[in-house]
C-alpha cells in the first residue's frame, strides 16, 4: 500500500469539502479556470484553492536545492493575494501545460525556472484573484474597483470580508477574464524577500523523502553492475551463485549490464558479488593519455591563422578534464508497473523524458503512466537523463515485480554523462596599448548535443533552426562570444570521443569560463597593468563592468596581505564575477582567506535563495577546479568513489561575501551563473602569488592542494 | 535476530550480523531519514550517534551495535525544534537537503562534547560532504546553534537557582 504524502492527502481532501477552484495555465500562457470535475483535470492545475481556503500550487519545476518550490510559490502568492501560511506545494506531474518555453519540453535545467515561468505563475495568480474580487462584486453588488484583496480575502469598503473559499462557488461560474493587470514591482510585498523555504523543515528533522527512500509494500530492491569498461557485455556471470544469496530473487541480464533484485539494498548488493560477473569488449584502447592526444590530432589539424597587424601576439593553450557530478544521491528510481498503468517514483528533472521513456518501453499511453517526482539529492543535469529510468522499467518488466533500483556510488561515478574535456587554442593580437584587436580561438570537444538531438528528436526538429544543428549551441557557450571583443574568430571542431558526454552544472561555461578569463588574465599581465583595471577598460558591457567593480571593491581589490585573482562570466542571463583571496606555502599548500562573489541576475524573486545558489554554484566549480578530473585506463573510469574523486569539506571552504547588484532587468538564472568564473578567479590568484599558470585543471595535477582556510582580518 | 535500541525504542530484526547498521535502520525498520551516499564511510551522509557519537554507518554492523543506543536524524527531537534544527532552520541551511541529516548529527555530536567551539573546531569534525555547497552557513548555524544551546543551558541555571 503507498504511503499518501501529505501533499497528496490535503489535495484529495479538497476534493471532498465541495467546489474547489481549479486554475491552469497552458503552456502557451493561457490561463484556465474550471470546476474541479474529473481526475483527468488534476494533471493541468496550476492553483487549486479548496473551500476552506487552504491554496495547493504546484510547481513546474523539480526541486534540486534551487528552492523553486519557494520561489515559484512566491510569484503565484504575490498575485493572487492569500496568506503565506495557507499555501501548500506540490511538483507538477506530466503534462504538457507545464512545459519549459525555453525548452518546449518538461526540463529544469539551464538555469530557467524563473526566467520562464516569472510570467505564467503571475497570471495564474493575478487571474484567480481577479475572478475572487468579480465574484465578491457581484456578491456586494458593488463595482470591484473599490475592493482590495489581502491575505486570502476580498475586502470592501466598509470593512466587510469574504474568503477565497467562500467565493469559488461562485467564481467558478464566471468568464475567465481576458485582460488581468500584474501588480507593478513597487508592490511587491513577497517577490525580492528572504522568505523562508518551504522544504527547509522537513529537510532539517529527516523527512524529505528523496527517490531513493520510495518505500511501500511489496517494493523489491535493485542494484546494478555496468561493464566496468565501456560499452562493454556481459561474457560470464554465476546467476546460482547469486540466488543463493539470502533475499535475493532475481537477476535480470541488460545489454551493458546486469542487475540483482532483491528483498533489499544490502542482499542485492551481496547478489551483485556473488555473480562474479565479467565483461567482455567495448572500449578496452580507451585511455586518458590517447584522450588527450585525439583533442591536439584535432587543434594541430585546424591551426590557428597568422595574425598580420599587431603591436604583439600571443599563443595560449588551456585543457580541462572529464568531470562527474557526483550528485550525493546515488542515481536511483522507482517502478510499479501493471497491466494497464505504471507508475515512476522519480528524483528526475524532466517528468517528461521519464514518461517518454516509459512510453517507448512499455507502449501504455500517457493516461496511463504516472510519473511521481521526489526531492533530488542534487541534480546538476545528470538527473535530465533517462538511463537510470529505462534501466528500472526493464527490471520491472523482466521480473514482473515493482523495484527500486539503487546505484551504487562506484556505479553512478563510473556510468555518468561526464562534463566533457575541453582543449582550446587563442592567438591574439593586441595594440600598442596591450589591448586585444585581432582574437582568434579554437575549441576541441566532444559534442553533447550530438547525443541530444537524437534523443528529442522529433519536438526538437520542429523547433531548432536548421542551421543551429550544424553547430552544437552548448559547446560554444561563452567562447563564441566574449566581453573583450566584438567579433571573435572563433571555431568548434567537434572532437568524437566515445564517452558519453551530458550536461554539467554550467555546461560549455564551466570551460569557457576558465579559457577566456585566464587568457585575458594573460593580456592583462604581459601589457603590465592590473587586472581589474584591465577588464574594465576592455569590457564594453555596462551590466559587466558594475558586476566586476562591485566585487573588486567588496573585496578591497589591490590589498596587499593576501595575493587575489578576479573573473568574470556572464551566462544564463546573469553576470558574475568572482574574486578569491589566498596566499600559497613553500609546499603548494593553498590557504583560501576569502572569496567574493558579485552577481547581477536581475529581477530577484528571493535575495536569500539567491545568495545560496551562489555559494553554492561557485564551490561546485572551486571543488572541480581543485581536484576533478575523470581519467579512463583501457576503457575504465580510475576514479569511482569519493576516496579517488575527492571533494573539497568545509575546512577547506572560507568565508565567502556575496554581493548583489540591483538590476531592473528581466531576472537571469542563479542556479549555474556562480560556477563559470571561480576556476580562472582561483588560477589568477595563484599567478598573482607565485607566477606560475596554470593551463591544465584541476590544480592538484601542477601540485597544489587546497588546505584549511584562514579569514583574514 | 538482531535487537537494536533506536532512538528510544528496541526494535528486533532479522538480518545478517554483516549487515550495515545503515541499511538495518532504512531497510528492515524503516527509518529513511539517514541517507546513503558512498558506501566507503567518505561523505558521513550515514552519521547517526552511537552512545552520543558520531558515526559513519555504512561501514558499522548492525551486530555490533547490539546495546548501545543508537540516535537518528527522527530521534533528534520530537518537535524539530533540537537548537542544531533550530539554527538550520534560521539560516536557510539546506538547499536539497540529503546531507543535512548527517550534517546535524555531526553538530550535535560535536556540540555535546564542545558546547562552544571555535570555526576551527568545527572544521576539524565536521567533514561530512555536501555537494551543493552549504558549507558556510552549516559553519555559521553551528555557531548559532551553540549561542542557542549555551543560553538555554544558562537560564535553566538560573531557573534552578531561583527555585
Amino acid at each position: 500500500m503507498i504511503q499518501l504524502s501529505r501533499r497528496q492527502f490535503l489535495h484529495s481532501a479538497a476534493a471532498t469539502t465541495g467546489a474547489t477552484l481549479l486554475v491552469g495555465c497552458s503552456s502557451k500562457g493561457q490561463v484556465i479556470v474550471q470546476p474541479e470535475s474529473d481526475e483527468s483535470v488534476n494533471d493541468q492545475l496550476w492553483l487549486s484553492v479548496s473551500a476552506d481556503n487552504k491554496i495547493q500550487i504546484t510547481v513546474p519545476s523539480s526541486e534540486m536545492g534551487q528552492g523553486v518550490n519557494t520561489s515559484c510559490a512566491m510569484l503565484i502568492t504575490e498575485e493572487l493575494g492569500c496568506a503565506w501560511g495557507d499555501i501548500t506545494v506540490k511538483t507538477a506531474p506530466w503534462n504538457k501545460t507545464f512545459n519549459n518555453p525555453m525548452f518546449r519540453m518538461q526540463m529544469t535545467g539551464g538555469s530557467t525556472t524563473i526566467s520562464s515561468y516569472w510570467e505564467p505563475l503571475r497570471k495564474v495568480g493575478a487571474t484567480a484573484r481577479t475572478m475572487f474580487t468579480e465574484a465578491a462584486a457581484l456578491k456586494w453588488q458593488t463595482d470591484a474597483n473599490t475592493l482590495s484583496v489581502k491575505d486570502g480575502f476580498v475586502w470592501n469598503s466598509s470593512g466587510d470580508k469574504l474568503s477565497f473559499g467562500e467565493l469559488v462557488g461562485s467564481a467558478v461560474s464566471l468568464d475567465v477574464p481576458e485582460e488581468i493587470s500584474l501588480k507593478p514591482m513597487s508592490e511587491h510585498q513577497l517577490i525580492g524577500q528572504p522568505v523562508a523555504r518551504v522544504d527547509t523543515p522537513v529537510k532539517t528533522e529527516g523527512k524529505a523523502d528523496f527517490g531513493i527512500d520510495v518505500q511501500f509494500e511489496g517494493l523489491r530492491v535493485a542494484t546494478i553492475m555496468h561493464s566496468p569498461v565501456l560499452n562493454g557485455t556481459p561474457s560470464s556471470f554465476d546467476k546460482f551463485a547469486a540466488l543463493a544469496v539470502k533475499g535475493v530473487e532475481d537477476v535480470v541480464v541488460l545489454e551493458n549490464a546486469i542487475a540483482v533484485v532483491a528483498d533489499t539494498y544490502w542482499h542485492a548488493k551481496k547478489g551483485i558479488a556473488a555473480l562474479n560477473a565479467k565483461f567482455t569488449g567495448g572500449e578496452q584502447g580507451l585511455n586518458s593519455a590517447g584522450v588527450s592526444a585525439t583533442l591536439t590530432a584535432q587543434l594541430d589539424d585546424k591551426p590557428l591563422p597568422d595574425v598580420k597587424n599587431a603591436a604583439e601576439v600571443y599563443d595560449f593553450e588551456y585543457e580541462v578534464p572529464f568531470l562527474a557530478h557526483a550528485t550525493l544521491e546515488p542515481m536511483n528510481c522507482t517502478v510499479k508497473l501493471e497491466e494497464e498503468r505504471i507508475d515512476i517514483w522519480v528524483p528526475s528533472q524532466s517528468q517528461s523524458l521519464t514518461g517518454q521513456i516509459a512510453e517507448k518501453l512499455t507502449n501504455l499511453k500517457q493516461e496511463q503512466i504516472h510519473v511521481h517526482l521526489t526531492y533530488l539529492g542534487g541534480g546538476f543535469g545528470r538527473r535530465g537523463e533517462i538511463d537510470f529510468v529505462a534501466e528500472t522499467i526493464e527490471i520491472a518488466q523482466a521480473t514482473g515485480k515493482p523495484v527500486k533500483l539503487i546505484w551504487s556510488r562506484e556505479e553512478d561515478t563510473s556510468n555518468d554523462f561526464y562534463r566533457p574535456v575541453a582543449k582550446t587554442r587563442y592567438r591574439i593580437g593586441v595594440d600598442g596599448s596591450g589591448k586585444p584587436i585581432e582574437w582568434h580561438n579554437h575549441l576541441a570537444s566532444p559534442s553533447i548535443f550530438e547525443r541530444i538531438f537524437k534523443l528529442f528528436a522529433p519536438g526538437f526538429i520542429s523547433w531548432v533552426p536548421f542551421t543551429r544543428i550544424i553547430d552544437d549551441p552548448v559547446a560554444v557557450e561563452g567562447m563564441k562570444e566574449v566581453p573583450y571583443i566584438k567579433e571573435p574568430e572563433f571555431e568548434y571542431l567537434q572532437t568524437k570521443l566515445p564517452v558519453p558526454v551530458g550536461f554539467w552544472r554550467s555546461v560549455g561555461n564551466s570551460y569557457s569560463g576558465f579559457f577566456t578569463e585566464s587568457a585575458i588574465d594573460e593580456l592583462a599581465h604581459a601589457a603590465g597593468q592590473d587586472p581589474y583595471e584591465y577588464r574594465l577598460s576592455t569590457m564594453h558591457d555596462e551590466r559587466a563592468k558594475s558586476v566586476l567593480t562591485a566585487a573588486a571593491k567588496a573585496a578591497k581589490w589591490g590589498r596587499s596581505d593576501v595575493a587575489q585573482g578576479i573573473a568574470f562570466h556572464k551566462s544564463f542571463g546573469s553576470y558574475v564575477a568572482e574574486v578569491v583571496d589566498l596566499s600559497i606555502s613553500e609546499s603548494k599548500e593553498i590557504t583560501l582567506h576569502k572569496i567574493t562573489i558579485a552577481v547581477d541576475s536581475g529581477i530577484v524573486v528571493n535575495p536569500d535563495t539567491v545568495e545560496a545558489q551562489m555559494e553554492g554554484g561557485m564551490i561546485y566549480g572551486l571543488v572541480a577546479a581543485a581536484e576533478g578530473e575523470i581519467n579512463f585506463e583501457n576503457g575504465e573510469v580510475v576514479e569511482k568513489n569519493f576516496d579517488t574523486y575527492p571533494i573539497l569539506r568545509m575546512y577547506q571552504t572560507p568565508e565567502i561575501e556575496v554581493v548583489m547588484v540591483p538590476s531592473g532587468d528581466a531576472p537571469g538564472g542563479v542556479g549555474e551563473p556562480g560556477t563559470p568564473p571561480i576556476a580562472a578567479a582561483l588560477t589568477n590568484a595563484i599567478f598573482a602569488a607565485n607566477g606560475e599558470r596554470i593551463r591544465t585543471l584541476p590544480i592538484s595535477k601542477s601540485g597544489y592542494r587546497i588546505g584549511t582556510q584562514m579569514p583574514m582580518a | 535476530m538482531i535487537s537494536l535500541n533506536v532512538n528510544g525504542t528496541q526494535y528486533d530484526i532479522d538480518v545478517e550480523p554483516d549487515t550495515p547498521l545503515l541499511w538495518a535502520v532504512r531497510e528492515n525498520i524503516g527509518l529513511t531519514g539517514t541517507k546513503f551516499g558512498c558506501g566507503i564511510a567518505q561523505c558521513g551522509a550515514c552519521t547517526m550517534l552511537i552512545n552520543g557519537q558520531a558515526t559513519r554507518t555504512c561501514v558499522f554492523p548492525a551486530s555490533a551495535a547490539q546495546g548501545l543506543e543508537i540516535t537518528t536524524i527522527e530521534g533528534v527531537s520530537d518537535a524539530n525544534d533540537h537548537p542544531v534544527q533550530k539554527a538550520w532552520q534560521e539560516l536557510e541551511v539546506p538547499q536539497c537537503g540529503y546531507c543535512q541529516s548527517g550534517q546535524i548529527l555531526s553538530a550535535i555530536s560535536l556540540l555535546n562534547q564542545n558546547p562552544t567551539p571555535s570555526d576551527n573546531d568545527i572544521n576539524l569534525q565536521m567533514m561530512n560532504i555536501c555537494r551543493c555547497g552549504t558549507y558556510p552557513r552549516i559553519r555559521k548555524a553551528v555557531h548559532r546553534a551553540s549561542e542557542m544551546w549555551t543560553n538555554a543551558a544558562a537560564s535553566s541555571e538560573n531557573e534552578g537557582e531561583n527555585a
